[in-house]
């Protein structure tokens, strides 16, 4: 009879445990699928984006196209021309004069467009030169040597 | 029996984990790849385009010339010569500070178009500097730097010249002779003078004259004529240059 319960028990305890065994790895397998199909979305969407914006920032293409002054000298005029295919944020450097002054506020020039920036307040002199730089959010940069006529 | 249940229990396991790996393999790795490789791929294709078209605004030559022809002076004409390998589009045409868009601008290598400035009206006494703007972002600023509108409504020019484009075989020395009015006329002060030409590139080189008209070219090389013809500048019916291609 004792022999006859411990054959039972025997013959059923492996089932439990190959049963529990399979749970435990199908849990934790389930668990690890699930954070490596999360990490590897996040990761690969910040892959894209990332590419994308280094391939926005590489086709940025723009150039100053005209520079002119008033003629008492007090005001700056600059044309700027976005001739790439990504629509772009600027500013304009002259010397130590930044515009737009605030750090927060950009000048947006859209693709395939020249835009006349806004008359720069400056101090120029007949035969000066000045050296303008136009700035992009990116980082990319255009220059223009204006000599004050 | 413990040894089977061991290894029973063992092969569940192993298999089980073996299609997990397998199912994160195909189900996150694989399309995580799949797509980073796809955007790579895009990228290259980008750095590509822009090289190319980098390369094409480079090369990009193109020559204007703003003349005046006196049937419908003071209206200034505008010729936009194509020198370059590729199509050039010019979007805008600036008249000293002011911008004018054109459409339908567009210029066939080695050729020209012309047009007529109808929209802008000359103030006398004034000097005009007149550049065109490609979609390329290449700007070109017209051939002489200014031309002059005078008190009395004429057009002036600044200085005429005479463009000397070699691209004959072999390099070495090109002596030019330039002469006014034909083979028998005076030499142009400057004249006779040498332009030198390495085996491989075209040489460029210009002489000024000193009015419009009819001068006789003679260049040699090494006592052989490679060119000998007259050429003439028809300011104000034509441009204030000339080009000498050989």
């Amino acid at each position: 009879m004792s022999e006859k319960r411990n054959s039972r028990s025997r013959a059923f305890s492996p089932v439990i445990s190959a049963v529990i065994l399979s749970t435990v790895v199908l849990v934790v397998g389930g668990a690890v699928w699930a954070f490596s199909q999360g990490a590897m979305t996040i990761t690969a969407e910040d892959y894209v984006e990332a590419v994308i914006n280094m391939t926005d920032t590489i086709s940025e293409r723009f150039i100053v196209e005209h520079v002119s002054n008033n003629s008492v000298g007090s005001l700056l005029y600059v044309w700027v021309f976005n001739y790439g295919d990504v629509d772009i944020d600027i500013k304009v450097n002259v010397g130590s004069i930044i515009y737009p002054e605030n750090s927060n506020d950009w000048i947006a020039v859209a693709s395939g467009e020249m835009v006349p920036i806004d008359p720069i307040e400056v101090i120029l002199t007949k035969g000066e030169e000045l050296n303008i730089k136009t700035c992009s959010r990116r980082g990319n940069n255009a220059y223009y040597r204006y000599l004050v006529p | 029996m413990p040894i089977t249940d061991i290894s029973f229990r063992r092969g569940t396991s192993t298999i089980l984990g073996t299609l997990i790996f397998v199912g994160i393999m195909f189900t996150a790795i694989i399309p995580m790849m799949l797509v980073m490789k796809q955007v790579d791929t895009i990228h290259e294709m980008r750095k590509y385009e822009l090289t190319r078209l980098d390369e094409e605004r480079i090369r990009e030559e193109v020559y204007v010339y703003a003349f005046s022809p006196p049937e419908t002076s003071p209206i200034l004409t505008l010729r936009v010569e194509n020198r370059g390998d590729f199509v050039v589009k010019i979007v805008r045409i600036w008249i000293n500070d002011s911008p004018h868009l054109v459409e339908d601008f567009a210029v066939q290598p080695m050729s020209w178009i012309e047009m007529q400035l109808d929209y802008f009206t000359p103030i006398l006494d004034k000097h005009y500097f007149i550049k065109v703007t490609t979609d390329r972002g290449s700007l070109f600023y017209e051939d002489s730097g200014s031309i002059y509108f005078n008190i009395n409504g004429e057009w002036e020019a600044e200085n005429f010249a005479i463009f000397f484009i070699i691209s004959y075989q072999g390099g070495g020395y090109f002596d030019v002779e330039v002469k006014q009015g034909s083979d028998a006329g005076p030499h142009v002060e400057g004249s006779p003078f040498s332009i030198h030409k390495s085996a491989q590139q075209t040489a460029f080189d210009y002489l000024s004259v000193p009015a419009a008209g009819t001068y006789h070219v003679k260049i040699t090389k090494s006592s052989q004529v490679i060119y000998n013809d007259c050429v003439t500048i028809y300011w104000p019916d034509g441009p204030r240059s000339v080009t000498v291609c050989r």
